[in-house]
């Protein structure tokens, strides 16, 4: 990709930061949602009968689609917003893309339809599918996720390389993502149900939480001895050290949490420490977006992106009010009880 | 372009495009069957309508999701196998996509989770409310989804970019309202509420033909036949303008529905036409004269411009691109219109069976709508081919080629995987959908709600 360096009016410049910011709470908003699914879908074998299996069903059933929703919606509006970095990002990511296309599928079929069917063999195959699924989510996304913070501002050209996302680096970053994610999984379900299955799950807490907490120093080791992650923006405004610092703590704050039986705290940490991690990515690589291609050179038109302002404006705030609504109005607890 | 990575592109996206609209148009017409018998329950607070919408809702549920997943290959489609086109059309087809995932997307997701988890827990008016909010994300997701379809047929409200690279979006009015895309809508949501109706008249006759549940399924059969007359009746209707409009901005595309080779005045309709790759070599039997001009120009001696004119400044390349898919989309065209007819007619005789109280006992018209149930699937189905495939060469109409639209870094040995893949992967997940549907259209209206759930 030729570096242009170009832009537009400063409406224009400024027009693209918006929306690269955007694209960075979609994406947190999206992964971090995404841990109570794929979450609960790595303990879903913990259960031991139908009902059991039915309560964890039941913490995430009704929301998964609607999180899903947020992928696609980051998906649709990089393309809007940054068609060249969309065209170049998922194009180079054509193996890894459709591994997860497989397992997102896979994922919300064997969710809602596993109890469709009496049989012993629909319900173990859909299960399994369920289990293995949720961990091929995290583990791609991790992957994803480390590569695209490891290379954007290296100046280099993407290639089309799925082999060459699994170094060492991208690996830890899926063992991260899982790790992250199976701690959620089970303090969402905790959230969300009282049942002996809960009581029971939260004693695989502790090791998922500890891991997290070991992974996430040792990446941002990584970032910054291997790549440029912590160069230039970490460099001109050095008060940006206190995110990845931030973020350890918050991991480590979840562990504590954890042995301290403070559930609800430790979900919160947990989804902080994702989240700022993710924060801590993208202020490394702003103004990049692909390995070469800045904001200015990917952005789209100035009328494109006032009028999907405008657009985000007006409906962003309407669909928190009902998701927010549903959350609230179905907030009382699952039990056993819930499906006699 | 790697030739090889073209057509495997093309392969791969009509599969899946055509894989996913086989669970669409049943979810659009499922959910309205469903907010029908949902506001009659809330209206008269009967239970038998409840039971209606409780059967009818739950195999949209089914559908539903694999409608939805099966959705998300073709949002990453264009970024992986498309990619110049996405560089050369995303400022203009970007914001429809991510406009559909804002305004239908989220709405159809949050409330298809209350419907299918909580529709046993929550009061007659929320899921009511629950129901036609589902059935208003269907109907925002075809507009958006539709309207980003209309530009490749008929780019409207662009100006091209100064290097000639991209097009730039110029009028958002115009795009959102391009009339290509407004016929293009009511002839989909029609034929998706078609099939809807077809799908409830084909389950209540299995039924039927056992005499088991009767009188729940004559309920169905009721509103079913109303919809199925009234949309059976405007499609040819909307098809006749459609079909005007096309050969006013595609006139080439146009040329192939009756296979106009030359320019002409006072055009005959061949009831027997064989195109081949010239007028030499193709048949043309049975004519109905002036029929073909009233089709095109709503006079009997009106001029249709022929393939000659409409290709005449294509290159040797793009015309013989053309010439090859002719056949295939002549076809398809006129079966589509055979089963269109058909449709009207089952619909008359559906509709004067049930006036005269015979409806339920008779084994003919519930056999036909039993049997004959996977033509609307096929109708759709050919309708696309004539709509995409008979945009070629162009994928975006006048504007870019098909050929040139594919990614530039990814190997063909890459499309091969991905096709292996979905298409195995697919298989399972028809099979998976059709298992379901079936059990649970067979078992009937069910009584016990846990098992109905989620």
């Amino acid at each position: 990709m030729i570096h242009l360096g170009i832009g537009g009016s400063d409406m224009h410049n400024a027009l693209g930061i918006v929306w690269f910011v955007l694209l960075a709470v979609l994406w947190i908003g999206f992964l971090v949602q995404e841990s109570f699914t794929s979450g609960v879908g790595m303990i879903f074998k913990s259960q031991k009968n139908e009902l059991e299996g039915r309560v964890l069903q039941m913490t995430v059933g009704p929301y998964w689609d609607g999180v899903e929703v947020w992928f696609i919606t980051a998906g649709g509006a990089t393309f809007a917003a940054f068609p060249l970095v969309y065209a170049d990002m998922f194009s180079n990511l054509y193996v890894a893309l459709y591994l997860l296309l497989v397992m997102f599928i896979t994922r919300g079929v064997a969710m809602e339809l596993v109890y469709k069917d009496e049989g012993k063999r629909w319900q173990t195959g859909m299960s399994w599918a369920w289990v293995i699924s949720s961990y091929g989510v995290a583990l791609l996304l991790g992957v994803r996720f480390v590569n695209l913070f490891m290379k954007a501002n290296t100046l280099t050209e993407s290639s089309n390389d799925f082999l060459g996302l699994l170094s060492q680096m991208g690996i830890m970053g899926g063992l991260l993502m899982v790790s992250i994610y199976r701690t959620n999984g089970i303090l969402w379900a905790n959230l969300k149900a009282k049942a002996a299955i809960v009581e029971r799950i939260k004693k695989q807490l502790l090791p998922s939480a500890i891991i997290s907490a070991l992974i996430m120093p040792i990446l941002m080791m990584g970032f910054n001895w291997d790549t440029n992650l912590f160069s230039t923006n970490f460099e001109s405004l050095p008060a940006l050290w206190i995110l990845p610092v931030v973020t350890m703590l918050a991991a480590i704050t979840t562990v504590i949490a954890v042995l301290k039986n403070k559930y609800v705290l430790a979900f919160v940490t947990n989804c902080l420490a994702l989240a700022l991690f993710i924060i801590t990515g993208y202020a490394g690589i702003y103004p990049y977006m692909a390995p070469g291609i800045t904001i200015y050179d990917g952005m789209a038109s100035q009328l494109t992106l006032s009028i999907m302002t405008w657009v985000a404006a007006f409906f962003v705030p309407l669909i928190l009010g009902y998701q927010g609504w549903k959350f609230y109005r179905f907030r009382h607890k699952i039990t056993e009880g819930f499906f006699k | 372009m790697d030739a090889l990575v073209v057509i495997l592109s093309r392969i791969q996206f009509a599969f899946t495009v055509g894989f996913h609209f086989l669970m669409v148009p049943l979810s659009i017409g499922l959910i309205l069957f469903t907010v029908i018998f949902e506001i009659m329950h809330l209206r008269t607070g009967d239970e038998k309508y409840l039971k209606q919408a409780n059967f009818w809702g739950n195999l949209f549920a089914i559908n539903f999701i694999v409608g939805i997943v099966t959705g998300i290959t073709m949002e990453i489609q264009f970024g992986t196998n498309w990619a110049e086109y996405s560089k050369f059309m995303g400022d203009i087809f970007g914001s429809p996509l991510a406009f559909e995932a804002l305004m239908a997307f989220f709405l159809e997701s949050t409330f298809a989770g209350i419907w299918i988890f909580y529709r046993h827990k929550i009061s007659a008016k929320l899921r009511t409310l629950t129901a036609i909010m589902i059935f208003i994300g269907t109907q925002v997701s075809a507009i958006w989804i539709i309207t980003a379809n209309g530009f490749m047929q008929n780019p409207v409200g662009y100006t091209m970019a100064e290097d000639g690279s991209k097009v730039l979006l110029n009028d958002f009015l115009a795009l959102t309202l391009n009339p290509y895309a407004l016929y293009m809508m009511v002839h989909t949501l029609t034929s998706a509420f078609l099939l809807g109706s077809f799908f409830v008249l084909g389950v209540s006759a299995y039924h039927l033909l056992k005499q088991q549940n009767v009188e729940f399924f004559k309920r169905s059969v009721k509103i079913g036949l109303i919809v199925l007359l009234i949309t059976s009746f405007m499609q040819p209707m909307i098809g006749h303008f459609y079909g005007q409009y096309i050969a006013e901005v595609q006139p080439a595309k146009a040329t192939i529905f009756e296979v106009v080779w030359e320019t002409e005045d006072t055009v005959p309709m061949y009831l027997i036409q064989i195109p081949g790759k010239s007028k030499e070599d193709s048949i043309s039997a049975l004519p109905i004269p002036f029929v073909g001009s009233i089709m095109y120009t709503n006079n009997p001696t009106g001029e249709i411009i022929g393939i000659d004119d409409a290709t005449a400044d294509w290159s040797q390349e793009m015309y013989d691109d053309f010439i090859d898919i002719i056949p295939m989309v002549h076809y398809s065209f006129r079966f589509m219109a055979g089963l269109g007819i058909m449709f009207i007619l089952l619909a008359l005789m559906g509709v004067y069976l049930y006036r005269k109280d015979k409806y339920v006992d008779n084994k003919w018209i519930n056999r036909a709508f039993l049997w004959l149930l996977p033509t609307p699937w096929i109708a759709i189905l050919l309708g696309w081919v004539v709509a995409e495939v008979g945009r070629q060469p162009w994928i975006v109409n006048g504007l870019m080629l098909t050929k040139d639209a594919v990614s530039s870094n990814v190997p063909a040995s890459q499309v091969v995987f991905s096709i292996i893949t979905l298409v195995i992967f697919y298989a399972v997940l028809f099979l998976v959908e059709f298992y379901l549907l079936l059990k649970f259209a067979k078992k009937g209206p069910l009584d016990d709600p846990f098992r109905n759930r989620g």
